[in-house]
């Protein structure tokens, strides 16, 4: 199973540095948006979805679907916009001069992704999901008992 | 002469032939809520690149006798239902929607009428919300 870029939003501290680490490596356009929800902050990015509008709209093949991820090929990319629009998450965004769109391609060009390697506080990781889960699990395992132990019981 | 001959019913008010004419010789402004597209009567260039992608397939070249003139076409704008912010063309989104509700095996759509700045916001707001137990823990 692959890895994906997941989230912990409790922990995002809303420090934009994922926005500014996907930007430095994506030629100034970053692919990554902090939005401020209920007092915390929710990294927004490309879901890479399992039924995707964005590539049932797509005209030209420029969004394709390989292995656990949908990835855009900007040399077949027109910049029409559909899959802006398209995107139920606003996860697609289209570059400066509206030429071609860009999203999330969990750094391909790296072995682990600018944000998740910049994030300071742990809310973006790049794990599969199972061994994901499975941490999840063990922390709210702990949390729990620590809290047992607070109570004295 | 080739003249380019754009079909106003089918033509739903996307980037894609401004975006990819070389010689930029479609012209596209957004202005007070409203979309429009400059197209020139004639192009001599050696290139079919908006015929090629357009996606509703509304640009034909061909010889023309004479020198057409150009056309301007407009599109009125959806305004996000969040924010207000005139976001895409109503024309493209009408034409776009069976298509993402096919992609989605059916279901109500209630962020189609945001514009991808407020889907981000909603996304978020249920994220937050979903891992709000988290946090209090």
């Amino acid at each position: 199973m692959g890895r994906e870029i997941l989230l912990r939003p409790e922990r995002c501290i809303l420090c934009y540095a994922c926005e500014v680490a996907c930007a430095r490596e994506h030629g100034g356009q970053r692919n990554v948006w902090v939005v401020s929800a209920d007092g915390g902050g929710v990294p927004v990015l490309c879901r890479h979805c399992e039924s995707a509008p964005c590539i049932a709209v797509c005209h030209t093949g420029a969004l394709v679907r390989e292995g656990n991820g949908i990835w855009l090929l900007p040399e077949r990319c027109t910049g029409c916009e559909l899959c802006l629009w398209a995107c139920p998450f606003g996860a697609v965004g289209l570059d400066l001069e509206g030429k071609r769109a860009y999203k999330c391609d969990r750094c391909a060009h790296r072995e682990e992704p600018a944000c998740t390697l910049t994030c300071p506080s742990g809310a973006l990781t790049y794990r599969c999901v199972a061994d994901f889960a499975a941490w999840r699990r063990a922390v709210a395992g702990r949390e729990w008992a620590a809290g047992l132990e607070r109570r004295g019981l | 002469m080739r003249g380019l001959i754009v079909n106003p019913d089918l033509c739903f008010g996307c980037r894609a032939c401004s975006s990819v004419c070389p010689a930029r010789l479609i012209a596209l402004r957004d202005e007070d809520g409203r979309r429009f597209l400059r197209f020139p009567g004639v192009c001599q260039e050696d290139c079919s690149r908006c015929q090629e992608v357009c996606p509703p397939g509304a640009i034909t070249l061909e010889e023309v006798a004479g020198a057409p003139e150009g056309v301007e076409l407009a599109f009125s704008l959806r305004r996000c239902a969040a924010c207000g912010h005139p976001f895409a063309p109503e024309k493209a989104l009408a034409a776009l929607l069976p298509q993402v509700q096919e992609a989605l095996g059916g279901g109500d759509t209630p962020w189609w009428n945001l514009c991808p700045s407020c889907r981000r916001g909603l996304l978020a707001g249920s994220v937050a919300q979903a891992a709000s137990p988290l946090a209090a823990g």
